[in-house]
């Protein structure tokens, strides 16, 4: 557990830094300014800075975190910029003091832009691919020529729209024209400050590092790094993607409030809106690190003040600048160049002690903001502990204490049968007490196009079974996994988990049912520790609220800290607690591949899938492969499905087996019955 | 795939920026008026006069790249010409002038960085910017410091809102109401097409102006289309309902570069009206592979002719030609006023660069309102407190390949 608490304190320091760069910047500007030794050029720059701040911090949490490509960010900057100098407009020369118009303008253009991010959202997020690159760049020029051809107005008898000139509004004599057209709103109140700036600034990074580092920070990331192994723990794709966005949305949005504020003439232009400006709100992030906070609001701050300050050079100051961020671009990114930054980094004093931690936790060295949990490491009492099954949703078990043994959640029902009991010979039926089907599926087919995949594929597995499903090449067995994990909707036939009928179930729903799986050719959350992948798995079993995430409730850290015992209990089943910290994708293979199991069982399963475990194992792993999944069923009372090639495995340990051939079954029975029938012989094993 | 994208992202901005920075360093500046840098002025503001005695600094800026670099550069050069003039003669009050510009880029948040760069520099007047959404984000600026701006071409009615603002050129609703004058009072039409860019400011606020002026000048309106800036290559769809709804004089109220492409257009569907433009619409015989013949007859309502024979215009012409290789347009003459409406105001109250730049606003506002001034653009212009121009317009009608007066 320490090595989980120094991670979390490492990510809380991390984001103090981050905060603390912020302030330290607007003490610093604030004591130029109150001392008067800053130019008017300068002055000038602080909103724009806070505001381009913003928008990379924004937009990271789009391209970095949820690994979308976005680029119609201005166009939400636009809404949101339009949608409150509207209301300030409305509001301006009234009793409402300033302040309050501000923040009142402050959440309009958020709820704007969220909600526009929130419909662009529902379709395009659904797609996958780059659909959202292609959909947000057509967004931000719409907006654009939308804005350009409003017009909007007020008068005694109330607001007036038209899309064609001034005069089609037909306003009286007294109205005012609020927008008129491409000549956007004149006259905005100056209310945005450097303060103020700083203070949304701020929040912006107190939400999406809070975010991140959460509950729903991990699903997002997650589904980032692999789409569909999210869906087989139970994780919703389109649902924290569009979540992601439409925070992400909102955020642009007040980076337009403090835009408009700033400008007492607000028009979409090409140069403010456009396309152009939602690709340098790109580059700030591709310049700090995709999924760098921090350094995006850097290199924001950077490449805002560059061209200012080039002013002296004139007609020369865009090409020096192009140049200096080609050369920024090669520093931070180019790989030689890294690594001779590294390398000089190494050998400064203070940083040597660092570089060796690094080497030990791989992690800290490739990923900023990381998936765990950052304030709040402290352990908590008892009492606290006993309430923790309120938000969860127990797999299976009337247990809601989740203290203690490391499987009692998994294998209370069978306390008697988790020691020992791990001798080679399985031979026997394990499932003789229970002898019910876990899992019967009843002539399940699927075609595509002409070729039928899977015909007719009828299996009862029983509880606690280890049982094979073997075959050739292109057999159609991980098709039948992919119809049982709800990949595929079969064309006819159905499925009961337990007795209960899970056919054509969404990927989600079928994993909260219980099934979960590994995949043949492995599927980590490669950029999420290796904790992280777990608590993933742990995702739908402790519930709490986005919101709890960002505000770091009592909740949060309550279940916080419970999923981290859980998920630390589960990898060291498996003798991965050690590395708990490192990034998924530096373990090595035959760890990768326990890390897909252990994950799958933090989803709670009643029934595991497994997808030719043994691949690309030599036959000492394999060996301990079989220990393992026989201890799986043993120590988690699991019922187990594998396909394997692996002949020496199979035999040694599957109950039961279901020969596949073109789709069709071949042959049912006993291991070793159907080991030695000549037909499987002839068409799988060969002559 | 992040990798590849972000060099992707990298070199196409890199690229987009090498492309603006070099279209902005075509036009080589003179060397006369190179001023210290923004940052070292602002820092070395207190000993400089110091050294060579008190100086008048003007500061100009407009957008020196990007899309609209060809109207900013116009006007930094025009006010250089001027300046130089001035200084030979004399200066103004018996001081001499730097001059200093800035880029703006054409965009608001960057206007207001240029301005607060030359306000570092310790500018006394800012003759700029040149479009007009820039001109009303810097003229709140300007307003707050009282310093004396005078735009030569910022033509929205907002620009001159702020009481400090003042400009050279028509407002927009002048040039479209003045045109409905002008085709009412000299009976060219009657039945009227209008299309204009719907994306452009300058397009709007002149078609606007017109719409509303043009029933009481006995005009009927009988087609009206718009474009945009993206759209704004291929008029046919236009064109042809001007043509259906039969429009006798189609008003063109927007850029020549897009005027050329409309009569090109219009004479390959043999659609023969009278065409009318506003002061955009001169530069049209300066465009590259547009056959001159085709603007033949058009009628356009300019202040500035750059082949009038008057003294003053070919002069100006000549020192341009000289120094940047190019004929100017009329955003470098209403900058060449400008420079000399400010020296007109300066002289009549009678002020020094050692006075606050707030007192000079004061000074300048009133003194404004009090001169007359012969210029490129017009002769006996006069200001009123509004901070807008009074001058007539110019009415040219292509003859033979050259403008003659339509009256």
């Amino acid at each position: 557990m320490s090595t989980v608490q120094s991670e979390r304190q490492k990510v809380f320091r991390n984001n103090l830094i981050t905060y603390a760069l912020v302030i330290a910047a607007y003490l610093c500007a604030e004591a130029f300014l109150l001392s008067g030794h800053m130019t008017s050029l300068m002055k000038g720059l602080l909103v724009p800075l806070c505001t381009y701040s913003i928008m990379a911090v924004s937009l990271n949490l789009v391209v970095g975190i949820s690994g979308e490509l976005s680029l119609g960010h201005a166009g939400f900057m636009c809404v949101g910029a339009f949608a409150s100098a509207t209301w300030s407009m409305l509001m301006k020369g009234g009793s409402m003091p300033n302040g309050v118009i501000f923040l009142i303008a402050i959440l309009i253009g958020a709820s704007f832009a969220a909600l526009s991010g929130f419909l662009i959202g529902i379709p395009v997020l659904r797609l996958k691919g780059d659909y959202l690159a292609i959909v947000t760049l057509a967004f931000g020029e719409i907006i654009k020529n939308i804005i350009n051809a409003l017009y909007f107005g007020i008068d005694e008898n109330g607001l007036h729209f038209s899309l064609k000139d001034t005069m089609a509004m037909g306003l009286s004599p007294e109205g005012t024209v609020i927008i008129k057209g491409a000549q956007g709103i004149t006259g905005t109140p100056k209310l945005s400050t450097f303060t103020m700036g700083t203070i949304l600034l701020l929040l912006s990074l107190f939400i999406v590092l809070n975010m991140v580092n959460s509950r729903t920070g991990r699903a997002i990331m997650a589904i980032r790094d692999n789409r569909i192994a999210a869906e087989s723990i139970g994780l919703n794709p389109a649902r924290y993607k569009l979540l992601a966005f439409t925070v992400s949305a909102a955020i642009a949005g007040v980076g337009g409030v403090l835009y408009a504020h700033n400008l007492s003439s607000l028009q979409a232009l090409p140069k403010n809106f456009g396309y152009n400006q939602s690709i340098m709100i790109l580059v700030f992030v591709v310049l700090g690190g995709i999924g760098n906070i921090r350094g995006s609001v850097i290199a924001a701050v950077i490449l805002t003040l560059l061209p200012e300050l080039l002013r002296f050079m004139n007609d020369y100051r865009m090409l020096i600048y192009a140049v200096v961020l080609i050369l920024m671009m090669l520093f931070t990114s180019a790989p030689s160049w890294k690594a001779a930054r590294e390398s000089l980094l190494l050998r400064l004093p203070f940083r040597r002690k660092e570089g060796q931690e690094n080497e030990a936790q791989p992690i800290q060295e490739s990923k900023a903001p990381d998936g765990s949990a950052g304030s709040a490491a402290q352990p908590e009492t008892a009492a606290d502990q006993k309430s923790e099954s309120e938000g969860m949703v127990q797999g299976g078990n009337s247990s809601g204490n989740i203290s203690g043994n490391p499987a009692e959640n998994y294998s209370a029902n069978t306390a008697g049968n988790s020691s020992g009991n791990n001798s080679g010979d399985s031979s026997g039926n394990p499932a003789a007490e229970g002898r019910r089907s876990m899992l019967e599926t009843d002539a399940l087919s699927i075609s595509f196009g002409g070729l039928k995949a899977v015909d007719n594929f009828s299996v009862s597995i029983e509880k606690k079974e280890l049982y094979g499903l073997i075959g050739p090449n292109g057999a159609g067995k991980t098709t039948v996994f992919n119809i049982l994990t709800g990949v595929y909707k079969p064309d006819s036939g159905r499925i009961l988990l337990d007795g209960e009928p899970v056919t054509a179930l969404s990927c989600e729903d079928i994993s909260r049912k219980g099934i979960a799986r590994t995949f043949q050719n492995i599927r980590l959350f490669s950029a999420l520790s290796v904790l992280d992948n777990v608590k993933a798995g742990l995702h739908n079993h402790y519930v709490y609220s986005t919101l709890d995430g960002i505000l770091r409730t009592k909740k949060f850290r309550r279940m916080e800290q419970a999923m981290d015992r859980k998920a630390m209990e589960l990898l060291r089943v498996f003798e991965l607690d050690g590395c708990a910290t490192w990034r998924a994708s530096n373990l090595p293979y035959g760890q990768q591949r326990k890390l897909e199991i252990a994950r799958a069982l933090a989803t709670g399963p009643k029934l595991l899938l497994l997808d030719e475990p043994a691949a690309g194992m030599n036959p000492n792993e394999t060996e301990e492969l079989m220990d393992t999944i026989r201890m799986l069923r043993d120590r988690f009372d699991m019922t187990i499905l594998l396909i394997e090639h692996d002949m020496k495995l199979v035999s040694g340990i599957c109950d039961r087996l279901t020969v596949l051939n073109f789709g069709q079954v071949l042959k049912q029975g006993n291991t070793g019955d159907v080991m030695h029938d000549p037909e499987v012989v002839k068409a799988y094993l060969g002559d | 795939m992040k990798k590849a994208l972000s060099l992707l992202v990298g070199a196409v901005m890199a690229l987009s920026l090498c492309a603006c920075g070099s279209s902005g360093s075509a036009p080589a500046p003179t060397e006369a008026a190179k001023a210290p840098t923004a940052e070292a002025a602002g820092e070395a503001k207190a000993d400089a006069p110091a050294a060579d005695g008190p100086v008048w600094k003007i500061g100009g800026q407009g957008p020196l790249t990007g899309g609209a670099a060809i109207y900013g550069i116009a006007v930094v050069n025009g006010a250089e010409i001027a300046i130089e003039e001035i200084n030979q003669n004399g200066g103004i009050n018996g001081y001499q002038i730097e001059y200093q510009k800035a880029d703006d880029e054409h965009d608001q948040e960057k206007a207001i960085n240029a301005y607060n760069s030359l306000k570092d520099w310790g500018m006394h007047f800012l003759v700029g910017p040149t479009t007009s959404s820039p001109t009303i984000a810097v003229g709140t600026e300007a307003e707050a410091d009282n310093l004396f701006m005078i735009t030569p071409s910022g033509s929205a009615v907002d620009c001159t809102a702020p009481k400090n603002v003042f400009r050279v050129c028509f407002s927009d609703p002048a040039q479209g109401a003045k045109s409905a004058q002008y085709i009412g009072t000299h009976k060219l039409a009657e039945k009227v097409g209008v299309i204009y860019d719907s994306s452009d400011v300058y397009s709007t606020g002149i078609y606007e102006s017109f719409a509303s002026e043009a029933p009481g000048q006995g005009l009927e309106i009988v087609a009206t289309e718009e474009f945009t800036s993206e759209s704004n290559k291929n008029f046919s769809v236009q064109l042809q309902k001007m043509k259906d709804a039969g429009a006798e004089l189609v008003f063109l109220p927007f850029y020549y570069t897009e005027a050329s492409l409309v009569l090109t257009q219009a004479a390959s569907m043999d659609f023969k009206p009278i065409f009318f433009g506003c002061d955009g619409m001169d530069g049209i015989l300066n465009v590259e592979n547009f056959d001159t013949s085709l603007a033949e007859g058009l009628m356009l309502l300019t202040p500035f002719a750059a082949d009038a024979t008057d003294d003053l215009t070919v002069s100006f012409v000549k020192n341009y030609q000289d120094s940047y290789g190019e004929t100017p347009n009329q955003f470098a003459a209403d900058a060449y006023d400008a420079v000399y409406i400010i020296k007109a105001a300066a002289e009549k109250a009678n002020l020094n660069p050692e006075m606050s730049v707030s007192e000079l606003g004061d000074a300048m506002q009133k003194a404004i309102t009090e001169i007359e001034v012969d210029g490129l653009t017009g002769s006996g212009m006069t200001w009123n407190e509004g901070g807008d121009v009074d001058k007539e317009p110019k009415a040219v009608v292509i003859e033979n390949g050259a403008y003659a007066s339509a009256e």
